[in-house]
């Protein structure tokens, strides 16, 4: 009774990750190995599909897609613009360091298609779009930027909401750097760009680390917005890996070859991991530390 | 009437131990004005339970279910897999072209017995060619529950600002019809309207994937599919053509925008009713559409534009319009498919389906609604029903909605400026890969 004890108690989440994980994942791995249409017949056609992927015309736009949408968000807001806000309203005062975090949640807190949504109409390219609106009233003319400028406004609408993630996580890092290492620099005379440089980025390694790798499988996986604001297009110039994947097992009803797309994205982002791991460092966060306290 | 009263009792009284029976319907619209498709159902219903109360039945029919507006490709799925994963639905309301997949997939039921059982009181008055749509391998899946025509809508106080006589303007659509003005006579107008600043754009066609493009292919008297061997087939030579005429019109032309694919609906219609754009490609449903969401009048509508088929090419191809009826269909899970199939007989009533027609701009069924007073007061029922004779419907194959995506795709390319060979060499190799024998390329 005692052995099991354990696994009583982890029962229900095991159960939990069995059966909304686990499974999921080995039939997703044999559907992939099958033409599954919108008969749902299990009919094994080998790598077919694996063929298919690699003579589709589509698919090299959709891993430039993948690879800028990821990398560009991620850089720009995920941890670009969510490093400097929490390295700002750390050094400002609480009260107001909280506003601004506030404010910079709120469009998580905001349910996806109605950010979508709203992202729609305030670009929408006629002059009732509310941006045009605005730009009207100074006597520009509308612009569609949807249509001119795809890639960039999934980039913004996805990093608005990315961004705060990485500010939770980094100013609760931040805070819990020991103040006296701030002390003692500011009595060294180090600007509060040295301060940053040399002690915050290097105490908060591993926690970078974690936004990084960690945003980077979201955004790989992601593309409600994208589908929301754009459905992949105009053209296919945002049609991402994730989105390409389900455009073709649920508009098209190509189960089989959404499967075999979805794989593949599975094992780019565990290379993309192990990659990062390798980068940060991460052997050494899990060694034995070298010195004993008592 | 009396065959019909005797089923009704007959069948009830096999269930006569129920005392209520709820019949699931899903329609589709996804256009706002078209919730008759549902509302018919319950009208039926209540006229099924005053007959049954008047004859001293104890039992209830109850419609449940939705009318749906997000749009086509949601409520395909939500249909699949609902269907798929169990749930109870008597009643689906969907494109013709559905049925070909889901016939094949088993998720629909033949309705041949249930049509020949009520012919003689019922059915004998639909119109003949709606029928053909209807079908999967020789046998009738759905009932149609509504029609239109594509018109090609043009906007004739441009023609006016041009310097086309009333003659000329009033004329146009006869001589479209009768290949005289062809689409290339169309594309010098719209340059002209376009270079003297009377319109932004020539052309408007819709901006979410459908089937109204198939028109300018048969205009262009492609044939993109064999019915005798039920495959597609894509002539490389022949859609090179048809790309490049997307590609001209977008960028060498420059009548219709290149950025018109993924243009928001509510954009498009409203450019449209406000005289930005001298031809539209669309539907007779818009002009309920017009009338009840973009605040035009019939007055307004009726100044503005003449509607003709969609013009052929000289020397090749018809002038034409597509339809796309919409049905109802039974699913192979529903619980009481007789009681189904006696609602959508009832709700198929000429007077009910009028109503539908008039509210959503659609055409009449039956020959019965013509005679109703309703449809000559309708200016759009009775110059959409001018368009009929040149109509034509896409197949009801279970890869169309594939294949039609791969074409779209192909458009959009076009569209945007990429090399129309190039575009149709690629549509051909993705066609090949993902229809595999059941598309001929013919190079």
């Amino acid at each position: 009774m005692k052995r099991l004890k354990p696994l009583l108690l982890l029962f229900p989440l095991l159960a939990f990750v069995i059966i909304f994980f686990v499974i999921p994942v080995v039939l997703t791995v044999v559907i992939a190995f099958t033409d599954m249409d919108y008969s749902f017949v299990w009919n094994f056609v080998g790598f077919q599909n694996f063929r298919d992927i690699s003579t589709d015309f589509i698919i090299p736009r959709v891993i430039a897609n993948t690879f800028i949408y990821t990398f560009g968000t991620l850089g720009l807001f995920n941890l670009g613009t969510a490093l400097l806000i929490s390295l700002l309203t750390t050094s400002i005062s609480d009260r107001w360091g909280n506003f601004f975090r506030t404010l910079w949640m709120l469009p998580r807190l905001t349910p996806s298609v109605v950010y979508g949504l709203l992202w729609l109409w305030m670009f929408d390219p006629t002059e009732y779009g509310l941006v045009n609106f605005i730009r009207g009233l100074f006597g520009l003319p509308p612009q569609d930027w949807l249509h001119s400028a795809p890639m960039w406004m999934v980039i913004f609408a996805n990093g608005f909401i990315g961004a705060s993630m990485g500010m939770l996580v980094f100013t609760a890092a931040i805070k819990s750097i020991p103040e006296d290492y701030y002390r003692a620099a500011r009595i060294d005379g180090a600007s509060w760009f040295m301060v940053v440089r040399r002690i915050t980025l290097p105490l908060i390694k591993w926690h970078l680390l974690f936004v990084t790798a960690y945003q980077t499988l979201s955004l790989l996986a992601s593309f409600e917005y994208i589908l929301i604001i754009t459905d992949g297009g105009p053209v296919y110039r945002t049609e991402v890996w994730a989105l390409y994947t389900y455009h073709n097992a649920f508009s098209h009803f190509r189960f089989g070859y959404g499967a075999a797309l979805s794989i593949i994205l599975v094992i780019i982002g565990v290379v993309s991991a192990l990659v990062y791991m390798k980068f940060f460092g991460f052997e050494s966060l899990m060694e034995k530390p070298k010195v004993e306290v008592e | 009437m009396r065959k019909l009263l005797l089923v009704i009792i007959l069948t009830i009284g096999l269930l006569m131990f129920a005392e209520e029976i709820t019949i699931t319907a899903w329609t589709v619209g996804p256009d706002n004005p078209s919730y008759y498709r549902f509302d018919n159902l319950k009208t039926a219903a209540e006229r099924l339970n005053k007959i049954l109360k008047d004859l001293g039945v104890d039992l209830t029919v109850k419609v449940d279910g939705y009318f749906d507006t997000t749009d086509w490709s949601s409520f395909k799925q939500k249909v699949v897999f609902g269907i798929k994963s169990g749930q109870v639905v008597d009643i689906i309301c969907s494109g013709h072209d559905d049925i070909g997949a889901w016939a094949k997939a088993g998720y629909i039921i033949p309705l041949d017995d249930y049509v020949k059982k009520y012919w003689d009181e019922e059915y004998y008055d639909f119109i003949p060619s709606l029928w053909e749509a209807t079908k999967y391998k020789g046998k009738i899946y759905g009932i149609p529950q509504d029609t239109e025509a594509r018109p090609f809508y043009i906007n004739k106080q441009v023609l006016k600002k041009l310097g086309w006589s009333d003659e000329e303007i009033n004329s146009l659509p006869d001589r479209i019809a009768r290949g005289e003005f062809t689409f290339e006579d169309f594309i010098e107008v719209a340059k002209e309207a376009v270079e003297k600043g009377l319109v932004e754009w020539g052309l408007y066609h819709r901006p979410k994937a459908g089937i109204d493009y198939y028109q300018l292919m048969i205009s262009m008297g492609i044939d993109f599919y064999d019915e005798e061997k039920a495959v597609f087939v894509y002539n490389v030579k022949e859609m090179k053509d048809y790309f490049k005429l997307l590609y001209d019109l977008a960028n060498t032309y420059k009548i219709l925008p290149k950025n018109m694919i993924g243009t928001p609906w509510t954009s498009v219609h409203k450019d449209v009713t406000s005289g930005k754009v001298l031809a539209w490609m669309g539907g007779t449903w818009n002009w309920a559409e017009w009338k009840k969401d973009y605040g035009k009048t019939e007055e307004e509508l009726q100044d503005m534009f003449i509607l003709a088929p969609v013009p052929k090419f000289k020397g090749r191809g018809r002038p034409n319009t597509l339809s796309h009826p919409i049905v109802y269909m039974i699913p192979s899970t529903s619980k009481y498919p007789d009681i189904a199939f006696l609602l959508i007989t009832l709700a198929s009533a000429p007077e009910l389906n009028m109503r539908h027609a008039v509210e959503s701009g659609h055409l009449p069924i039956r020959w019965q609604q013509t005679v109703l007073p309703e449809y000559t007061k309708e200016f759009i029922m009775v110059e959409g029903t001018k368009l009929l004779p040149y109509s034509g419907f896409i197949p009801n194959d279970d890869m169309f909605n594939l294949y039609n995506q791969i074409i779209f795709e192909g458009m959009q390319m076009a569209e945007s400026g990429m090399d129309p060979e190039k575009v149709a060499e690629d549509v051909a190799k993705r066609l090949k890969s993902q229809l595999k024998d059941r598309v001929v390329i013919v190079e």
